[in-house]
């Protein structure tokens, strides 16, 4: 389940904590439960699941329990952990029991359950078929085959109980070849024909289906079944796909309960399409045909309006100017997404677990149906930090990875498709709550830029980083204070003026290094020393390195003996999010020209450090005390 | 890998699957030995062992085995081989 994130701390360790039967314990074993477990560990988290809460469904929980039976014809005790955590991943309590085995159908007097699951093995339920059969014998036998499960269901249904039908695994190899289908007693093409069957009759006897064949038709056989434990042991489930076994059975009952999840919440930059729109422009961001990148951001834009028609909710929340966010969606020729498909549209640069708190209030919806999507690992380590009801998958490198993702992770189960389904996204539209929503920030920011473990790297710009520098340079413009474009032979050439200051910053995290994301350009000019360029990568927006890159700055004035600091801030259209960056910092306003041109300025005896949430690289502690010194 | 690593690895496997921090494995044990090593059990570190030590055995040397010893020289063949 590669959606799931990896867990932060050992399962173990987190499980040693777990003695109290209280909700707090409660809302670590689901945590854990939506981290990538080994089975072992899964194993281990049932133990403690089933010692703190064994009988009955805590009574915090608002959905009720489920006692499940399984019946079959298979062993499928080396299931049962994994069903029991599935349940819990979702939130949901479950507790299970098995008929004797051989046994599917409900035996009278048989009670304390409230959910039946039948799960025939192929084997069994195909063995009296012949592949000497004629068309009629096969087609007579198939629907002995699909009759005696209906009974079962009935059984079960009559003692009040739900039902939920395993499909028939293909654990049977062709004996045909491509035209497998023409055999009438191949039972291979009876299991197809069955699950095709299943699904009609399903529908009519109100069961739910758990689509193992096309799981293992999707991952592959081997990953579901291993002839070799079906012969030493009767598992026709592989062990390997018991996680996702159980989170299948979970979906569904979750989805019976109507808990499955509603609101999809997407970022933009590099999620919808790649590049950043407000560096690149419409006609630099990558979507659409002519670059593979291009046309993969397209068909993920596809599925997420395939998921929008049957019903699920779009959102976007975007750290970005709120026009130049929309420009795409007016404007790009190979936009599939449309302003009239987003129900909530917010851009701006206040933090996603806030703008994510505001959705949900102008929706009315809870935020334990939302599921968040964006590229950026921090990002959705704040949203999992502040908000662990959102549903943050994990996303693969490549755009192309993403339709299957989040299909795959099965966010949006539903059992029945409803008028209101389809047509709720103009419902949302219709209510006009498509407005912009712009939030205050109430999120823990400094428990989370602490706990990212970052490491600020400075140096003076040199031949190895100018080629980069000069590309950061050429295309930020948001957070960009004078927006001032050069070559590598200008600045290579200003850079040799004995009066030059020039700093470049790296970033690195416990996600991994971010590489270049700053450049400041001064020169000491007798007055002070005068920033020319200052600029940032948006992507490490409001993680205090502005605050950090000060002091650098600052510490960089002390030490070529400047006596104050000087800035410009230059508006371009584009750099409206900076206009107030060095009043931010504690500078003061000098002068205001007439193209709206600003002049800050400070002294830099005056200046203090300022409160940093990251270690800077050589730190500038050392070189302010020489500074002092000096 | 060593004997006495791979015994290790095992014991921790088998502590996890049966529930029993105090498990001690050495090369003589036998599953009669230790409680609650039952069929089922049974399979499930066999299929834990192979993942953790990123083999497959086949049947007939699973049916073979007689004691943990005979268990941790097939994992040491594998590794070698």
């Amino acid at each position: 389940m590669r959606w799931l994130p990896k867990p932060e701390y050992s399962p173990a360790e987190t499980l040693r904590g777990c003695t109290q039967a209280d909700e707090g314990t409660w809302r670590v074993l689901v945590s854990l439960a939506q981290t990538q477990l080994s089975n072992l560990e899964i194993l281990q988290v049932d133990r403690c699941l089933r010692r703190l809460f064994p009988d009955r469904p805590p009574a915090w929980l608002t959905a009720p329990g489920t006692r499940l039976k399984l019946l079959g014809t298979s062993t499928f005790d080396h299931l049962l952990p994994f069903l029991r955590v599935g349940a819990l991943r979702h939130g949901l309590w479950l507790t299970t029991s098995t008929g004797d085995y051989g046994q599917c159908t409900l035996q009278a007097g048989d009670e304390g359950h409230d959910t039946v699951l039948l799960a025939h093995d192929a084997r069994t339920l195909l063995a009296g078929l012949n592949a000497a059969a004629s068309a009629s014998e096969a087609e007579d036998e198939g629907e002995r085959i699909a009759q005696r499960i209906v009974a079962a269901w009935r059984d079960a249904q009559a003692a009040g109980c739900g039902v939920i039908q395993q499909t028939i695994l293909p654990v049977f190899p062709s004996v045909f070849g491509n035209a497998e289908h023409r055999l009438p007693g191949s039972r291979a093409a009876a299991v197809e024909r069955l699950n095709l069957r299943l699904q009609t009759l399903a529908d009519a006897e109100g069961v739910d289906l758990v689509a193992v064949h096309r799981h293992a038709a999707q991952e592959g056989l081997a990953a579901w079944h291993d002839p070799a434990l079906w012969h030493r042991a009767k598992q026709e489930i592989h062990p390997g796909a018991a996680p996702l076994y159980g989170d299948l059975v979970a979906r569904v009952i979750g989805a019976r309960q109507g808990r499955s999840r509603k609101v999809l919440v997407l970022d933009l930059d590099n999620t919808l399409w790649g590049g950043v729109i407000g560096d690149d422009g419409i006609a630099g961001i990558v979507l659409g045909q002519g670059s593979a990148a291009g046309e993969a951001f397209v068909e993920f834009q596809h599925f997420v309006r395939d998921l929008s028609r049957r019903g699920v909710i779009l959102a976007v929340s975007s750290k970005n100017e709120e026009a130049s966010a929309r420009r795409p969606f007016e404007a790009h020729p190979d936009m599939v997404l449309r302003l009239a498909d987003i129900a909530c549209f917010a851009a701006n640069w206040t933090d996603k677990a806030a703008n994510l708190r505001a959705i949900s209030e102008r929706l009315a919806i809870g935020l334990d149906a939302f599921v968040f999507v964006d590229d950026n690992p921090a990002e959705r380590a704040l949203v999992r930090r502040e908000l662990p009801m959102v549903a943050v998958p994990e996303l693969p490198d490549d755009p192309s990875g993403y339709p299957a993702l989040l299909g795959d992770a099965g966010f949006f189960e539903a059992t029945r498709l409803s008028d209101e389904d389809r047509h709720r996204s103009e419902q949302y539209q219709a209510n006009r709550l498509r407005r912009s929503v712009e939030p205050a920030s109430v999120t823990d920011m400094a428990g989370y830029l602490s706990s990212l473990d970052m490491l600020l790297h400075w140096g003076a710009v040199d031949a190895a980083s100018l080629p980069r520098v000069v590309q950061l340079i050429n295309k930020s413009n948001q957070f960009n204070l004078t927006t001032r474009r050069t070559t590598d032979a200008a600045l290579a050439e200003s850079l040799r003026n004995r009066r030059a200051v020039s700093l470049q910053l790296r970033l690195v995290d416990r996600f991994g290094n971010n590489g270049l994301i700053a450049v400041v350009l001064a020169r000491h000019d007798g007055e002070g020393l005068r920033v020319t360029d200052w600029l940032m990568s948006c992507r490490v927006l409001k993680r205090g390195v502005e605050a950090a890159t000060f002091n650098v700055l600052l510490a960089e004035a002390r030490r070529v003996g400047a006596r104050h600091l000087l800035g410009t801030f230059r508006p371009t259209g584009k750099n409206a999010m900076v206009s107030d960056h060095y009043r931010t910092l504690g500078f003061d306003l000098l002068a205001t020209e007439e193209d709206g041109t600003t002049q800050w300025g400070m002294a830099v005896d005056a200046a203090s450090l300022l409160p940093v949430p990251m270690r800077i690289e050589p730190p500038v502690l050392a070189r302010l005390a020489v500074g002092f010194a000096a | 890998m060593s004997t006495a690593g791979i015994l290790q690895d095992l014991t921790d496997i088998v502590r996890i699957v049966l529930d029993h921090d105090d498990v001690v494995l050495t090369m003589a044990t036998v599953a009669t030995d230790v409680p609650d090593w039952d069929s089922m059990s049974h399979i499930m570190i066999l299929v834990e062992s192979e993942r953790h030590f990123g083999m497959k055995f086949r049947t007939s040397e699973i049916e073979d085995l007689h004691n943990v010893g005979e268990f941790v020289d097939l994992i040491a063949q594998r590794t070698e081989g």
